[in-house]
Order: C-alpha cells, then structure tokens, then sequence
C-alpha cells in the first residue's frame, strides 16, 4: 500500500516536472493564446479643416452592434431600446427572434446613445472609425468619401490617403473566468496615432455662397447642371469650387475632371499673345466683314457684325473674325506655344486623384481650319480650373501659378509639416501687357460689352463672356451650349478670379445673359459677407460712388429700417445717425444706402487653445501624468530610456492632444 | 522530548504554511486589484471615446445648423431678408483708438 502511494507520488512529481520544465514553455503559450489575445485598436483618420479652421471631415469612433438573442434574458425590454436608440423596428423584431443565433445590426452607434444596450447580457459592441463630413453635399465632391471598411474611395480623401491615414494600435485583451474580456494589466498599450490633419485652402463661407447661387441658377435656367470656380490670383488659392450636376453618378469635382471647349473666353490670351510679342496693339483694326467671314471652306459669323473691330473691339464684342483675323498674325507653333504656356493641356497638380489633363494638340496634328479653331476656344479642352488659373496670370501681372487645394498639413501633435507658398509655374505675359490685357477685359463688363448683366455698381469688375457649342458624344448637339464668363475682381488689384460655366441652359443660353449674372450675385453676396477671404481694406479703398438709381429717393427711409433691426441701442443710435448724415449730404438723393452691417459678434474661443507641454523631468511617473493631465493633455505611455514626452516639453500643443510619456525602464 | 520536537516541527510547518497563505492572499488580491483597475480604466476609456464622439457629433450639428446654407433660406421664407447688394454695404472705417497720454 505504502509502495503503491510513493509510487503514485512519485508519478504525479514527475508529470508535474513534465509539464513544468520540459513543455512548460509550450502550455504557457496554450494558456496565453486562451486568455490573452491582441486586439487591434483602428487610428482615427486626420481631420480635413477649411481655410478658416472649421471641419469638413472627421473621424469619430462608433460602435457596431451584434445581437446574440438567445443569451438575452429580457427580449422586449431589448427591442424597445434598439428602436429608442434608432435601430429600424424590423431589425430590432430580428435582433429579438431567437430562431436566429447571430444578427448584426445596420449603421453605427455612438457609444453614449447606446450604453444600457452595450451592458445587456447578449449584446456585443465593436469599437469602429467612423467618418463624418459637415456641409454640403457640393463639398464633399472635393473631400470626397471613405467606405465602410475605412478606405478612401475619391477626392482629397483619396489623393492625401497617405497623409490622413493614421497607425493603428493595438491591445493585449485577457479573458476572466466568465469569458469576459479585460485589458491585460502587465501588457503595454500602443495607442493608435491619429493621421495628419490637412487644411485646404477652400472657404467654406465662399463654397456656400457659391453653390446656394450654382443651384438657383441651374434651377431656374433648366441648365443640366454647372461649375463655379473662385480662386486668388496673388498665390493661386482654391477659394471655392462648386459643381452641380443633374446626373446622379457625377460626384467628382467636375470643374477638375470634366474638359469642355472653352469658346470666347480663350480670345483673351490669343490678344495677349499677340501684345506680347509686339505683333499687334489695341487700336490696330481689322476688317470683320460685316458679320460674315469665309476661310479653308468654312464660313464664321459674328453675333455683332461689323466691318471692322480694333482688337479692343474684338474682345469687347468677342468678335470671332476679327480674333481669326488677329491669329493670323501668328503662327500654327506661336499659337501652340502660347496656350500651352497659358497651362492648357497639361494638368495642374493640384491633389486630386482624377485631374483632367484637358486637350491641346501640337501643330502636327491639326487641320487647315485648326489655328482658326483654337482662336475662337473650338479643339481645344480646358477643365474650368485650368481656365481660372490661366486668367489668373492675367490677374496678378504675368505669373502663371500653381493651384493649391491643400492650405496646411500639421502633425497629431499640432506642429506644421507643411505650408503652402506661392509656386509660380512661369511668367507668361510682362506685367504691363497684363495689364493692359485686364484693360481690354475691362471693357467686356461695361456698357456695350457682352457682360453687362455682371456690372457692379460700387466695384470695377474685369472679364470675359463665351458661348461654346456643347459635344455630346463626341458631336455637337444642335442647340445645346455652354455658356460661361470669368471674371476679376476688382479689376484694379483682383482679390478673385471667378469662373461660372453652366451645362446647356435652356431659353438664354449667351454666357452674358446667364453665366455673367450669376458671377454678380455670387460676388455680392460675398461682399456681404464677413469671412469670403475678401481684403476688405483694400476694397473700401477701390469702391466707388454707385450712379443715380430710382431707389436712391427711398435710401434714408431703407437707413432708418435697417437700423431697427441693429441689437444695441448705441448701433442702432451710430447707423441712424450715418443714415441721416448721408442723406443730408446727398441732396439729390444719389446714395442708394443702406444694410448695415451686423454688430460684431464676440470672437468664440478656440475650443482647444494651445498651451505648453509641462517639463516633467525629474518627478515620478505618477506626477508626470498628473502633470500632463491637469494640463489638458490625454498620456500614452511608452517603454523608453528616460522620461520624456512627445511633444517635447515646451512645445505648444492644443488641449486633448495626446502626449506620449516615455518611461525609463 | 521527541513529543517537544514534534510540536515544534509542527509549529514551524504551521507558520510556513501561513506564511505561504498570506503571500498568495497578497498576490491575488494584488492581482484582483489591478484586473479591477483595469476595468475600471477600459469603462473610463471607452466613455471618453465616447464622450469625445458625442462632442463631434454635436460640433458637426451646430457647424450644419449655423451654416449659410440653412440659415439664409430660413431669413429669405420666414423673415423676408436678402442678401444686400454690393451698393446696400457700407465700409464703416474703424478709427484707431486714441493713444493714452504718458504722465
């Protein structure tokens, strides 16, 4: 018996030495992978800012939600919180049905709206990134999108993936008799690191205004849709691009990716062309043979005929043989050349990931109607972009620039990476030409010109009308067009080169009586507003006493109701007291004033100022995070030689940000 | 004294095991705290996040809701405003304070 027990005994020592030194590594490894399991934890995507700092794009963390209904104890109490919580009261009856073991629920939750669900025995959440846009649906043509997995599918999104996409983390999980899983304690935590935060140079305010105007104008001219472009010619700027289209499957920028023929609003680099090579001046003329013209067998026309033009004219009148008889004048490369260098052609850079290259053939490749052809914006393609940022050379003295779409890149942690700075592509006209250019543009927008509907009252405004045929699947389609007007503004010192072009309007389809009014309401209503990117200083000092109007007699009485509607008494006091000493001043009743402005509205706060990374050299770990924390910043730990932070102490970072703490091991 | 020894073998073997006893008892409970800590910084988290979500929710809504594009067709249907013309805007130029006289 005595034998039989030492034996037995001794058995269960030498298993247990078995088990312990010989396979010891290869249990714990079994034991570990039962228990403790890692957990991938997703990184938030990088926020997308406009030019003034407000979200376009964010990352925010959602839970999904799946429904095990057979361990749920209280099935109808379970229903009547999924439809409270917004799930669709035919998946909370399928997520209450215990004919089923496992039932996913549609869409994403925030975790706060769902939490006495989450804590119900049979419920499991996922932790999931979700990406929410602000604004409109026209912005989002240019942010573009990410699907459900979190892959970027189009626009900025796309191009900048690599930028805006962060580094995952991940977590050891173990799991506690009840199978329920826990952070491991002795395990360290890689906290995913958020994706770089991209600035872009568009205003959201701008971008409003011109879609709100886009829309109106498509709508009330049964056009099939339409693009506004604005951008700053002084350092090549996006401002604003808005696209509308009737056809559902468009939802890329079309003023990127869609190339139209541009028609007259090319003429003005062809007049540029040839003032800067000497080979013509605005008061040269040409015979336009009252309106009818015959070359290389094709017979051209002038909507305003006349037997001849200076090229003052030409541009005012946006007469087609008096340009073809001005091209002539230069040869088949001369005419290449020059709107290859105006950008035609080729793309501009900016990130987008279906930019349009557009169409310009070299001279080998044209017909004998083909130099005629590109004088009047026939076989050639231009995106709307490309045309703004050509005009835009025209605007700031000779500098074909880059546009930018991307403003700023800044780390997680709040520092620059990258700015941008005006990139000049190369100088296309002399300054003097540009101006004298910007002249000949002048006189589009003023009495006698094609685009007097886009006259402001107050302000000088440059530009030039076209009316191009549209193609339809490769053919003209008769009576469909594109009419469009670009425009600089003021025409002095221009604070934005704007393009309107409208998809085949029906009834007025001229770009004067269409394109150019819409440039004017897109322009007012952004010099009524406060945050437009306009450099109002500057404009204060270019404005100019508007002409008599019939409204100009109601003014003081329009003064008088304005200032009503002002909060303080002491501005409805300043607005009545400026109203009554314009109507004195102006006997004859000659200032149609007046909208005051809005008092000013008390600047908000940042909601996460930047302060100081505190110095936690020489306190404990417990007091550096202390520290970090009660100076608004989230920790991460993490295994280094000494304690130290990233950002370094010193170093200005927003509230929330996420400081990693290096401890010494 | 063979009956002493043994008391004393006894004893020691005793102390050993209460020793061991209260050992494990401080690793467990060690253990316990610290799983229970964990928890704890998990709930924290996860309220955090989701706190933080809520915040972006929220931002985004105030961000929709005070957006051109809502506000000005509500002031042009329901109050019949307008956007001004270029010509109704008046450039009020600010003066520079007065500078304050040294004693």
């Amino acid at each position: 018996m005595h034998l039989a027990l030492a034996l037995f005994a001794l058995a269960l020592l030498g298993r247990a030495a078995s088990v312990q030194l010989l396979q010891g590594s290869r249990w714990t490894a079994s034991a570990q992978h039962q228990q403790s399991i890692e957990t991938t934890i997703p990184a938030p995507r990088g926020d997308i800012l406009d030019a003034l700092g407000e979200t376009m794009a964010q990352s925010r963390e959602t839970v999904k939600l799946e429904v095990a209904p057979r361990d749920v104890r209280d099935r109808r109490a379970l229903r009547t919180a999924l439809i409270r919580a917004g799930v669709p009261p035919d998946w909370a009856v399928r997520a209450t049905d215990t004919a089923r073991k496992w039932v996913t629920l549609p869409g994403r939750y925030v975790a706060l709206d769902v939490a006495s669900i989450i804590a119900t025995r049979g419920v499991h959440a996922t932790s999931t990134i979700e990406r929410a846009y602000a604004f409109s649906q026209g912005t989002r043509r240019i942010v573009g999108r990410v699907d459900q997995n979190g892959q970027a599918v189009d626009g900025v999104e796309l191009a900048l993936d690599s930028l805006l996409r962060g580094v995952p983390g991940a977590v050891t999980t173990m799991r506690d008799g009840r199978g329920r899983r826990f952070e491991s304690p002795q395990s360290e935590r890689r906290a995913p690191v958020q994706g770089k935060t991209v600035v872009l140079t568009i205003n959201h305010e701008l971008q409003q205004i011109a879609e709100r105007a886009l829309a109106d104008a498509v709508s009330r001219l049964s056009a099939e849709g339409g693009d506004v472009v604005v951008v700053d010619p002084m350092d090549g700027e996006v401002l604003a691009m808005a696209s509308q289209r009737r056809d559902p499957r468009a939802t890329a920028a079309t003023a990127l990716t869609e190339p139209y023929e541009p028609g007259s609003t090319l003429k003005p680099f062809i007049a540029a062309t040839l003032l800067e090579r000497g080979l013509a001046r605005e008061t040269d003329v040409v015979n336009t043979h009252n309106g009818e013209f015959e070359i290389n067998g094709r017979v051209i026309t002038d909507e305003h005929p006349a037997a001849s033009f200076s090229l003052a004219d030409v541009i005012r009148y946006s007469s087609n043989i008096g340009i073809v008889q001005f091209a002539m004048r230069l040869s088949p490369r001369e005419e290449y050349e020059a709107l290859r260098d105006f950008g035609f052609g080729t793309p501009t850079g900016v990130p987008y990931p279906v930019e349009a290259s557009g169409t310009l053939r070299e001279p080998a490749r044209w017909s004998k109607q083909s130099a005629q052809s590109l004088a009047m914006g026939y076989e050639i393609a231009v995106t709307p972009l490309q045309l703004a940022a050509a005009y835009a050379a025209i605007a700031n003295g000779g500098e074909l620039l880059e546009p930018a779409l991307v403003k700023e890149v800044r780390g997680p942690d709040g520092r620059v990476l990258y700015h941008h700075r005006r990139r000049v592509v190369r100088r296309v006209l002399s300054p003097d030409v540009a101006r004298r250019v910007r002249r000949l543009l002048l006189g589009v927008v003023e009495d006698g010109g094609t685009a007097k509907l886009a006259d402001l009252q107050t302000f000088t405004l440059a530009g030039k009308t076209g009316t191009a045929r549209r193609t339809v699947h490769g053919r003209y389609a008769p009576g469909q067009h594109i009419p469009t007007f670009v425009g600089l503004f003021p025409a002095e010192q221009p604070q934005f080169v704007i393009l309107v072009k409208l998809d085949n309007p029906k009834g007025e389809y001229y770009g004067g009586l269409t394109a150019a009014p819409l440039t004017k309401a897109v322009l007012e209503a952004a010099l009524a507003s406060r945050n437009a990117s306009l450099d109002r200083g500057t404009l204060a000092a270019t404005r100019q006493d508007p002409p008599d109007t019939a409204r100009s007699a109601r003014a003081p009485l329009d003064a008088a109701a304005a200032a009503e509607t002002l909060r303080t008494a002491a501005a409805r006091e300043t607005a009545r007291a400026l109203a009554a000493d314009r109507a004195a001043r102006d006997t004859d009743g000659t200032t149609p004033f007046v909208a005051t402005l809005p008092a000013p509205r008390a600047a908000r706060a940042p909601a996460a100022p930047p302060r100081a990374v505190p110095d936690v050299t020489g306190l404990s770990l417990r007091q550096a995070v202390h520290a970090l924390h009660a100076a608004g910043f989230h920790v991460q730990l993490e295994r280094g030689a000494v304690l130290a932070t990233a950002p370094a102490a010193g170093s200005l970072a927003p509230a929330g940000t996420v400081v990693r703490l290096a401890v010494g091991s | 004294m063979a009956r002493t020894v043994a008391r004393s073998g006894r004893l020691r073997f005793a102390l050993v095991l209460l020793g061991f006893v209260v050992v494990a008892s401080v690793i467990v409970l060690r253990r316990t705290y610290g799983i229970a800590a964990s928890r704890e910084i998990q709930a924290m988290e996860t309220r955090r996040s989701g706190l933080d979500a809520e915040r972006a929710r929220l931002e985004a809504d105030i961000r929709i809701a005070s957006s051109r594009a809502r506000l000005q067709p509500i002031a042009e249907q329901r109050l019949g405003m307008h956007v001004p013309t270029e010509d109704q805007v008046v450039y009020l130029t600010r003066e520079a304070p007065p500078s304050r006289a040294k004693p």
